[in-house]
């Protein structure tokens, strides 16, 4: 599956990526392709600007589009987000991990 | 009662499978105390808490004291004396056979619930019926003697009796079922109206049932219903302590089976576990019970790479006794494994100069980095890197174990489990991954998967040094997703399919893909329409 990330903004989370948040209900789930390097703390979420980032130890980073509305919805009551790893290869999901989220 | 619980209960220690360690000298040290306590013992007020307390004041030694504080002999001489307390008080109360019987029964039947002893009450009174007998005999002997009888004329009587034929003491009072039932059933219904005991008494010189009472107490010194109780309650016993140790291994080894076959299976199919080898079906037997913490199946394991029950015993008591806050189960070989991962982590790392294997300041790794944990190129939650290199010096330290004698490798399973120690492991197990999160590549989260795999992670070791890295590494994929990622896929699939989600990204549809919902760049049209 070849995606152009480059049309996501610089430093996103997009433009490295591949990367899925579902909502249902009341629960956020993000599926993403690679290992992540460093440390995820947390996710920060402000409705006001349904902007999302992704708090890694070195620094935040911004996930790179707008939110959408039915996620925003979600987004704005869960307390974690559950985060697997997909092997694109095998397409398997190999790891799982679940984050804070953080209304800012 | 020479010996009657005393033996009982040397019968009842012997005879569970978790105390053939007792040694010769215990076993005569403990026969010794019993024997000499066996007033105290035979008491009608003795409990569980007084044997307690007995043993607890006692000059035994400490292995015996403890043997005997053990919780499974605790809840079984309990049980035992309990049931032995309230045959004792049956005996001297009761006011008939056919009272004693039914009572004896109702007790066992009380006993039997409680514990689900699977002897029968039907079964367990036919062990006693003979005895029953005599004692119908000896009443009636007595009786005879009562009335003027001479033994043979008693015994006559008492023949009669049984054949159901009424007799002159007994006339229309007893019917053919009471005899069948005992001398004295009808007793109290001589006349067309019950009979007070004491109107009985007056009406006829046949016992009383309190003379009946007293016969039974009397008798207690060859007492044989009573020894004969004691005799039979170990065994009853033992099937109790049985079902509890049979419990133990059960669950045990519904666990060990769990892992054993998902083991066997995953490595058969890379070809490295041949199921007609014996050795190594022994030793992944070894290995799932370690891991799934059944002591009963480790000690089995270990018989079957030919350790003797005795020394696998003596390896799970040593271990207990030095560890006493840990149980035998999953920590031994998993830690062990562990530590030793720990360890050749850290000198690998010291070798390759892995110092900072960050990729720069930006967090999320690309394509040099594109690696999964499937194919093995990927920095991993639980490095592959753990099991790579670093094993192939432990694994050939392991092999080399493994080919010494049976005796030596005994002697150094021992010596390592006895250095075991669970929380140290865990602790230091923790320490490392923290020290090294960076170089790890690894969050809070992932290191909280650490945690939880560990013990997987052994059996891969483990499995490592038996079958080789890629085994190992198979094994170790499936530990991944055994530490809970599959439950949050089962979660997801179930609400995908009986919900709607809402989906944002620039994966194309990650998750239908890893549910194989969706063909490769071939979006679901309804799914899409469900999307916000």
């Amino acid at each position: 599956m070849d995606q152009d990330l480059s049309q996501y903004p610089e430093g996103s989370v997009l433009s490295q990526i591949l990367i899925d948040m579902y909502a249902h209900e009341e629960k956020i789930t993000i599926l993403y392709d690679r290992t992540l390097t460093q440390e995820l703390l947390e996710l920060e979420y402000n409705p006001k600007k349904a902007e999302l980032y992704f708090n890694f130890t070195p620094g935040r980073v911004p996930f790179g589009e707008k939110i959408q509305q039915d996620i925003a919805r979600v987004l704005k009551k869960v307390k974690t987000a559950t985060l697997l790893q997909i092997d694109m290869n095998e397409n398997e999901i190999v790891f799982g991990m679940e984050v804070p989220v953080k209304l800012i | 009662m020479a010996g009657g619980l005393s033996d009982g209960l040397i019968s009842l220690l012997k005879g569970a499978d978790a105390f053939k360690s007792l040694s010769d000298e215990a076993t005569q040290e403990l026969s010794t105390f019993l024997s000499s306590n066996s007033a105290r013992l035979n008491s009608i007020d003795i409990t569980s808490e007084t044997f307690e307390k007995l043993v607890q004041s006692s000059k035994l030694s400490s292995d015996v004291k403890a043997l005997l504080s053990n919780d499974l002999t605790r809840h079984a001489l309990g049980a035992t004396l309990d049931f032995t307390k309230q045959t004792n008080q049956i005996i001297n109360t009761a006011r008939s056979t056919d009272e004693v019987e039914r009572l004896i029964r109702s007790s066992y039947e009380e006993l039997a619930q409680r514990n689900r002893l699977d002897v029968s009450a039907d079964d367990y009174m036919k062990s006693l019926e003979g005895v029953f007998a005599q004692r119908r005999e000896d009443i009636a002997k007595l009786q005879a003697s009562q009335a003027g009888m001479t033994e043979d004329q008693a015994r006559n009587l008492y023949a009669r009796i049984q054949s159901g034929e009424k007799t002159p003491g007994a006339q229309n009072a007893v019917t053919n079922d009471d005899t069948k039932k005992g001398l004295f059933s009808g007793i109290s219904r001589i006349g067309s109206r019950p009979l007070t005991t004491r109107r009985a008494i007056a009406y006829t010189s046949l016992p009383t049932a309190a003379t009946i009472g007293a016969v039974w107490a009397n008798n207690q010194t060859d007492g044989a219903l009573l020894n004969k109780v004691v005799e039979y309650t170990p065994k009853v016993i033992k099937s109790l302590v049985d079902d509890l140790v049979g419990a133990l291994e059960w669950w045990g080894n519904e666990k060990a089976k769990t892992v054993f076959n998902f083991a066997a299976n995953q490595l058969g199919e890379h070809g490295h576990f041949d199921p007609n080898n014996e050795d190594q079906v022994k030793l992944l037997h070894l290995l799932s019970h370690a891991v799934a913490g059944s002591p009963v199946g480790t000690v089995k394991a270990l018989a079957e790479i030919e350790t003797s029950d005795q020394e696998a015993i003596n390896i799970v008591k040593q271990v207990r006794a030095e560890n006493p806050d840990i149980s035998i189960a999953n920590p031994e070989l998993a830690i062990l494994a562990w530590q030793r991962l720990v360890e050749n982590e850290q000198q690998l790392r010291l070798e390759a100069g892995q110092a900072d294997n960050t990729a720069g300041a930006n967090p999320i790794s690309t394509a040099d980095r594109q690696g999964s944990i499937a194919d093995g190129t990927e920095s991993s939650p639980i490095t592959p890197s753990i099991l790579g290199g670093t094993t192939a010096a432990m694994a050939s330290n392991l092999k080399e174990q493994a080919q010494r004698t049976t005796q030596d490798f005994n002697t150094r399973l021992l010596q390592q489990i006895n250095d075991l120690d669970f929380n140290k492991g865990i602790s230091n197990a923790f320490n490392f991954v923290d020290e090294n999160k960076e170089n790890l590549g690894l969050n809070s989260f992932q290191r909280g998967f650490i945690s939880i795999a560990s013990g997987i992670a052994a059996i891969a070791s483990g499995l490592s040094w038996l079958f080789g890295e890629e085994a190992a590494q198979s094994v170790q994929r499936w530990a991944l997703k055994m530490t809970g990622v599959e439950q949050k896929v089962a979660q997801l699939q179930d609400d995908l399919e009986n919900g709607t989600f809402a989906r944002q990204g620039n994966g194309g549809g990650l998750l239908e893909r890893a549910l194989g919902i969706l063909p490769d760049n071939e979006p679901d049209p309804d799914l899409e329409h469900a999307i916000g």
